[in-house]
């Protein structure tokens, strides 16, 4: 199922897998299992970005958290660049240069006692670069992020916006010259405004510095807008993956129609009175049997909760990179002999 | 923009309003002249510590040559209460600095390693502070015997437990922050996380806590001497002072109360001072 190291594919995730246990409460009392990535399989192309969309709780944060080996993984393989992500410190630290991670929070992710040009230059101070050279380089990503260094580099976070805050981020993840760069809900706090001038700055990096994305955010416009690839996450397992527009055109999980079906529209003909699915997810704790959206899929049928749907390719809906991310659901209706009585014609 | 617009760091700032504060300054000037006094007592002190004269014990302040009177051995009290606020401020400071490495460091590990690291040190911290501090420092100093080396480290082993607390909570408060992973995710090893990060962080809180300590650790120590552990007679220290002269409480009210008045003066003014900087802290 795993293809060998590609070099064109500067991330490869396959099988991986989270579980967490709860606080025991009382004595004898069993630790419950969190399942909160569940064998998850996915390739990155060089240059490409691939969006990760999904409800909150899904385990979006889990997955960067796993792919930036900041937690360890209770199973399967995340190989950056070729080269398997293992817990060993000398290791880590080489593969972090190769990879870096934009959080949600811009604030938070700043030291609020560490200027903003030593907040950038402290990556590189660790990898061995010299000060001078770190200072140099902090000041020319800011400008390249938009910040004048002359005005920002020695202001602390809470002195500038929100939207710099995050141009800041960004500069620092780019410090270390990486390959892929994480963005976790990255552009979710900023303004509308904000947030497609940061948008256009990213895809503009992109191109200017060879970088490929791993874009998670529950915006399905967001993603639509960056996104070659897109992986949509229900209670840790992958629903439906496959080129952008394909997915977005054709979604084929039911899960994927609904999310679609919520999105905000400026058509007003499209607009939806009635909400497409109802309810919060179920608790990852004790996910249920088989497919794991039957709760609340209006589809779900006896099979639904006795085998687990795999992903499987669209016949004839395949699109774009077919090597890479072929379009793939996971979804009983879509399986001929799965027992399910209906088709996946919407 | 052609100008460069400087922001001046948090310290920088911390400080400049802690300077625009009259009371905190006030309080500032009172300590250093304290302390210049005891620094240089050899030269300006007017006699000696140790030499008295039978035939002018207890002489009442503004006494021609004795400024500030005689003690019931007859030594001149300006030049004594000069002389004792060197061992006085010593045994303040020594053990709160000290107290500030060792609760600090520990401190910082227990809430950045967490799990059993963590309940580990702040139980054998909690045994500490079963004790009331006071009792404590007496029993400690009163097992080590009297003399200054073991008052300091009697006063240190009561001053590590508060602001080890106080360490914890503050590296607890910070530890699960984005840019704390967002340092391990640029390659940064746990030391260096601790080193720039965190200690960054602490040092503020710590700091304060630990100025208002100073007062606690001097009068902690005048009480120890004044019940005999702490420094020995003839060394002049103004908890050791206020107990000789205690007798003359009836004779001579405002020479007794000299030392007291000092101690007094000392540690209002390093409380109102750990205020001030509390509040100039709160600058973002």
């Amino acid at each position: 199922m795993n293809p060998s190291p590609n070099t064109t594919n500067v991330v490869e995730v396959s099988g991986l897998r989270k579980q967490f246990k709860t606080r025991q409460k009382r004595w004898g009392e069993k630790p419950r299992v969190v399942h909160a990535v569940s064998d998850i399989s996915f390739e990155l192309a060089a240059g490409q970005t691939l969006g990760i969309v999904g409800e909150s709780g899904c385990g979006k944060s889990t997955l960067a958290r796993l792919l930036m080996g900041l937690i360890p993984a209770d199973g399967g393989t995340v190989r950056i660049a070729g080269v398997e992500l293992q817990q060993d410190a000398a290791q880590l630290k080489a593969l972090r240069r190769k990879m870096q991670m934009v959080f949600q929070d811009s604030y938070a992710s700043l030291n609020p006692r560490m200027s903003i040009e030593d907040a950038i230059m402290f990556g590189p101070l660790v990898h061995g670069t010299p000060r001078s050279e770190a200072r140099e380089r902090a000041h020319k990503l800011l400008s390249r992020v938009g910040l004048d260094p002359a005005r920002f580099a020695s202001r602390y976070p809470h002195e500038v916006s929100g939207g710099q805050r995050q141009r800041v981020n960004i500069a620092r993840a780019l410090a270390l010259s990486p390959e892929v760069v994480l963005f976790d809900e990255s552009v979710s706090a900023l303004d509308k405004s904000v947030e497609i001038q940061v948008l256009n700055l990213l895809r503009d990096l992109k191109e200017e510095f060879g970088l490929s994305y791993l874009f998670i955010s529950h915006d399905l416009n967001v993603v639509q807008y960056i996104s070659d690839v897109v992986l949509v996450m229900y209670l840790g397992k992958i629903v439906e993956i496959g080129p952008a527009q394909s997915l977005y055109e054709n979604p084929a999980h039911p899960y994927t129609r609904a999310l679609l079906a919520s999105m905000p529209s400026m058509d007003p003909a499209q607009r939806t009175l009635s909400a497409p699915i109802t309810g919060d997810p179920p608790s990852p704790i004790d996910p249920p049997s088989g497919c794991r959206f039957r709760t609340r899929c209006p589809h779900a049928q006896a099979i639904c909760g006795e085998a687990e749907p795999q992903l499987s390719s669209l016949a004839g809906l395949s699109s774009g990179d077919i090597q890479t991310n072929p379009h793939r659901a996971a979804c009983h209706m879509l399986v001929p002999q799965s027992g399910h009585s209906e088709s996946p014609a919407a | 923009m052609t100008t460069t617009i400087q922001t001046q760091g948090y310290w920088s700032r911390v400080l400049l309003k802690l300077a625009r504060d009259p009371l905190s300054m006030i309080c500032l000037a009172i300590l250093v002249l304290i302390l210049l006094g005891a620094i240089f007592a050899p030269w300006l002190a007017p006699g000696d510590p140790s030499v008295g004269s039978v035939l002018k014990r207890l002489k009442p302040v503004g006494t021609e040559g004795h400024l500030l009177g005689t003690d019931e051995l007859g030594r001149d009290m300006l030049t004594r209460l000069l002389y004792g606020g060197r061992t006085t401020l010593l045994m303040g400071t020594v053990p709160v600095g000290l107290a500030l490495l060792i609760g600090g460091s520990l401190g910082m590990l227990a809430g950045f390693s967490g799990g059993r690291i963590n309940a580990l040190i702040m139980r054998i911290t909690d045994v500490l502070f079963a004790f009331p501090s006071v009792l404590l420092a007496v029993a400690i100093a009163g097992a080590l015997g009297a003399g200054l080396a073991n008052t300091l480290l009697a006063l240190t082993i009561v001053l590590v437990p508060p602001i080890l607390r106080v360490a914890e909570s503050a590296t607890t408060q910070v530890r699960s922050l984005d840019f704390i992973e967002a340092a391990r995710a640029s390659g940064a090893d746990d030391f260096t996380i601790l080193r720039v990060h965190v200690l960054s962080n602490v040092i503020g809180p710590v700091l304060v806590y630990a100025t208002s300590l100073l007062s606690v650790s001097i009068i902690m120590a005048a009480g120890l001497s004044f019940i005999g552990l702490g420094a020995k007679p003839p060394i002049p220290e103004w908890g050791l002072m206020l107990n000789t002269l205690r007798n003359a409480i009836y004779s001579q009210p405002l020479l007794a109360a000299l030392p007291g008045m000092l101690i007094f003066a000392v540690s209002l003014c390093f409380n109102l001072l750990a205020d001030g900087l509390r509040s100039a802290m709160e600058v973002k």
